[in-house]
């Protein structure tokens, strides 16, 4: 019965802990997988650019050549006033105008927005033309089609011709007019507060994050910040280290009522035993000989629950990954973890019950009652 | 085995009970040589198990000194108290104390579990004490299904398989019938016979008259 309690408290505790290491591994992995494909490139802190252009003419080009990118655009915001949005010759009954932001045909085959017209927002082939956000849309009290014929816009004072809308759901361009890149920055006259958005493989966001800057401007990499991205290992190890915390405290709870569990029924066969201690001591067994044995004792019971208990802890780590679709994530070191708690535990619980047995004096203890 | 066996001289033994303190032992002086049998006898308190325990280790005199096989008592140290009655002293007890779960063989090599002797040995000595006690047909049996009589031989070949050269036995006969108790002084006699020095604590006149010298105590003190 003691070996089943250990082996379940260890169990517990194992159990606990994988599961607690498998989840971390899973929520970190789907973590990664949703915002680490994504790096943006903006003017750094204090940085003026050098006197020139913020991003190269070739600055698409440049990051699209870093390993693992798979999509580089340039965004730039234009503020309502100095573009302000409206169709010729209707009345603007909308009491907010949509916002009106730059992109180039990079940006857009990376939103997976009208990969099909980006090339008319793209040098060499840049054209007049504007494609509005599904709300921006209704704001415009533009028909909700994609096929849009003659139909156009003014953006700060610039008529454009629309060439379709954003399908609804993108809640990032939802409620914005989309314009060509270099036509936005003719109108900022200036290219400082544009960025740079790269899509990259799943999980190697921080990778190229640490290298987009000086590849797009190797004249002044410092010119150029790339977007915080949290690094995997890192976000891994957070989350494995909240978990940790959680089911650290329970295997601790667990472990401390196995001991007492063990150091009570040790006290017990102590006394239960006190005759054979003294028959024992009788015989001839020094002190440190009889605290041996219930050591060793101890000892084993905590070997057998923590084999058991690791055994049980794995099984119950697969079945619970079973059950929600995760990966198992099993070690060596959860076997390890599970005997040497056990025998950690059974050690520990009997030091006392065992000090106590040595100390039985042989003479009282063979008396006869 | 031939000589002086026990030579204990004015040993005192003294327990706090609350704020007093009783003398249980009061300048008590004895000498066993090697095949000799004697009996140490008195009433109830007299002093009869301190002076047992004292002579076997089990308990350390206040005063006085302790000689046993010619070895200064006093002086040794815990761990070597411990091998000196490992080696030189077996010990029978009115109450058997007899590990019921335990196989026959299994009580009689707990004696040798602490010693340092050669597996093959052991089962060589087992053996022969089992056989000597007439208990070598029931090795395997656990000793709870043994009788009184049959236990207190276990007991005895327990004491013996280290060939000691003091046996103490206490009440060895307190639990048993008459005839079951002439077959154990019997086997005590065999013994001594032997050259083991067998001091006997008992109650029992039978007992004390089949010892070849009675020690009496009354009040901590030799009487005779």
């Amino acid at each position: 019965m003691l070996v089943l309690a250990v082996a379940m408290s260890v169990g517990v505790t194992v159990a606990s802990i994988g599961i607690g290491r498998t989840a971390a591994e899973q929520i970190a992995g789907d973590l990664a997988a949703s915002i680490q494909d994504q790096v943006t490139l903006s003017a750094a802190t204090g940085s003026d650019g050098r006197g020139g252009d913020l991003f190269p003419p070739d600055a698409e080009a440049r990051a699209t050549d870093v390993p693992l990118v798979r999509t580089a655009g340039l965004r730039v915001e234009l503020n309502s006033d100095l573009a302000p949005v409206s169709r010729p010759g209707i009345l603007n009954t909308s009491e907010r105008p949509p916002g009106v932001i730059a992109v180039t045909g990079g940006y857009l085959i990376g939103a997976s927005a009208q990969s099909p017209s980006a090339w008319a927002f793209s040098t060499p082939h840049v054209q007049p033309v504007a494609l509005v956000g599904a709300r921006a849309a209704e704001r415009l009290g533009l028909p909700t089609t994609s096929a849009y014929s003659g139909v156009t816009i003014e953006v700060g004072g610039r008529e454009l011709q629309v060439i379709g809308t954003l399908p609804p759901g993108r809640e990032q361009l939802d409620e914005l007019v989309l314009i060509p890149y270099s036509i936005g920055v003719e109108m900022l006259s200036s290219d400082a507060s544009a960025r740079m958005v790269v899509t990259t493989e799943p999980g190697a966001g921080a990778r190229v994050a640490a290298v987009l800057a000086a590849a797009v401007r190797p004249d002044a990499p410092t010119a150029l910040s790339p977007s915080r991205v949290v690094d995997l290992a890192a976000l891994r190890e957070g989350v494995d280290t909240q978990l940790g915390r959680l089911t650290g405290m329970l295997g601790i709870v667990l472990t401390v009522i196995t001991a007492l569990l063990i150091g009570n029924t040790t006290a017990s066969s102590v006394s239960a035993r006190t005759a054979e201690i003294g028959l024992r001591r009788a015989l001839g067994a020094s002190s440190p000989m009889i605290v041996r044995l219930f050591l060793g004792e101890g000892m084993i019971v905590g070997l057998l629950g923590g084999l058991v208990g690791a055994a049980l802890g794995c099984w119950l780590i697969v079945a619970t990954a079973a059950g929600f679709e995760w990966t198992a994530r099993l070690s060596p070191d959860l076997l390890a973890l599970g005997i040497t708690l056990g025998i950690g535990t059974g050690i520990i619980a009997s030091a006392y019950p065992s000090s106590r047995a040595a100390q039985i004096h042989p003479a009282q203890a063979v008396r006869v009652e | 085995m031939t000589g002086t066996v026990v030579a204990a001289s004015g040993l005192r033994r003294r327990y706090a009970d609350g704020s007093r303190t009783i003398d249980v032992l009061r300048g008590v002086s004895i000498r066993v040589e090697a095949g000799e049998r004697v009996a140490i006898t008195g009433r109830s308190g007299a002093g009869k198990s301190t002076l047992a325990n004292i002579l076997g280790l089990l308990d350390v005199q206040d005063e006085g000194t302790y000689e046993l096989l010619g070895r200064d008592t006093t002086s040794l140290r815990a761990r070597e108290r411990d091998a000196l009655r490992r080696d030189a002293i077996g010990f029978v007890f009115q109450a058997y104390h007899v590990l019921g779960n335990r196989s026959c063989w299994d009580n009689v090599h707990l004696k040798l579990s602490t010693a340092r002797t050669q597996a093959s040995e052991r089962e060589r000595l087992i053996a022969a004490a089992l056989d000597s006690v007439g208990l070598l047909e029931h090795a395997d049996a656990p000793a709870r299904l043994l009788s009184g009589g049959e236990k207190q031989r276990l007991a005895i070949a327990r004491a013996t398989v280290t060939t000691p050269s003091l046996l103490l036995a206490d009440e060895p006969t307190g639990n048993l019938d008459p005839d079951t108790a002439g077959e154990v002084l019997d086997l005590l006699d065999e013994l001594a016979h032997s050259g083991i020095a067998v001091v006997v604590i008992t109650h029992d006149r039978p007992t004390a008259r089949w010892a070849d010298r009675v020690v009496e105590l009354r009040d901590g003190q030799l009487a005779r």
